[in-house]
């Protein structure tokens, strides 16, 4: 996946699962990405049973486990996450919302999903590759 | 407790078992000053670190849209959660009043899910 080319509206389209958690790794984290038979793996940065190897792995499930989601919000500071739970409960969809604001207040590019983890993901990247609206 | 109290609860066990109890509902039982949950099994549950934790804070989070469509006041669960520029994080619900402030994301979710509990059964 080219994701320099990616438009905004592409980012919204991207489905949560390994191809976005490695996108994430990569462009967001910051992490050194390969793929090994069709699967992207990241580099393992303190390989504990080959410590002078390069060990890969797979990455952490950032766009649907919020425990990993949370590793971006902390690799985006100072960035300042916002949240936000727009689900139509009575309709039963889930539908959450999440943006960044800078320092100065300024908002950067926002995402959504249906969980918050992808709505994270989505906002993450959008903003590391596409920088302000 | 009071609503203003829940604003000075540390993170911690003490919070953790309030959530297990109040907004889980599960029994707490201690043993030699540590705080379980009832099990069937040969070893004692510990406990979530609810208040420490954003994976086991996220599970109250999923919980208290079990609240969806109730109302007491101006409370009503519909999460916003945001760090604000003092590096707290805050929760707001639908309408914009602050719930709760707290230095991290978990224990702010904790405080915010006794106060919604509290309120919701007063």
């Amino acid at each position: 996946m080219e994701s320099q080319k990616l438009t905004p509206e592409q980012i919204d389209q991207l489905a949560a699962g390994p191809d976005l958690d490695a996108l994430i790794a990569e462009k967001v984290i910051g992490l050194e990405v390969s793929e090994f038979d069709g699967q992207k793996r990241v580099l393992d940065l303190d390989p504990v049973y080959a410590p002078d190897t390069k060990v890969y792995k797979f990455p952490e499930r950032y766009s649907t486990e919020i425990a990993a989601a949370w590793l971006v919000v902390e690799k985006l500071k100072p960035l300042r996450l916002h949240l936000i739970d727009r689900s139509d409960y009575e309709a039963g969809k889930t539908y959450w919302h999440a943006y960044m604001l800078d320092t100065k207040g300024e908002g950067v590019p926002d995402g959504h999903g249906i969980t918050p983890a992808l709505a994270i993901c989505r906002a993450a990247f959008k903003t590391v590759i596409g920088g302000k609206e | 407790m009071k609503l203003e109290e829940i604003d000075q609860l540390p993170a911690g066990p003490e919070l953790d078992a309030l959530i297990a109890e109040k907004v889980m509902g599960f029994k707490v039982t201690n043993l030699n000053g540590v705080p379980y949950t009832e099990w069937d099994g040969p070893d004692p549950k510990e406990l979530p670190e609810y208040s420490a934790e954003i994976a086991a804070a996220w599970i109250v989070v999923d919980k208290l849209h079990l609240f969806k469509g109730r109302r007491s006041g101006d409370t009503e669960w519909g999460l916003c959660l945001q760090q604000n520029d003092r590096d707290e994080w805050v929760i707001k619900h639908r309408y914009g009043m602050d719930i709760v402030r707290a230095e991290t994301a978990p224990l702010a979710i904790c405080r915010a899910a006794l106060k919604t509990v509290m309120v919701n059964q007063s």
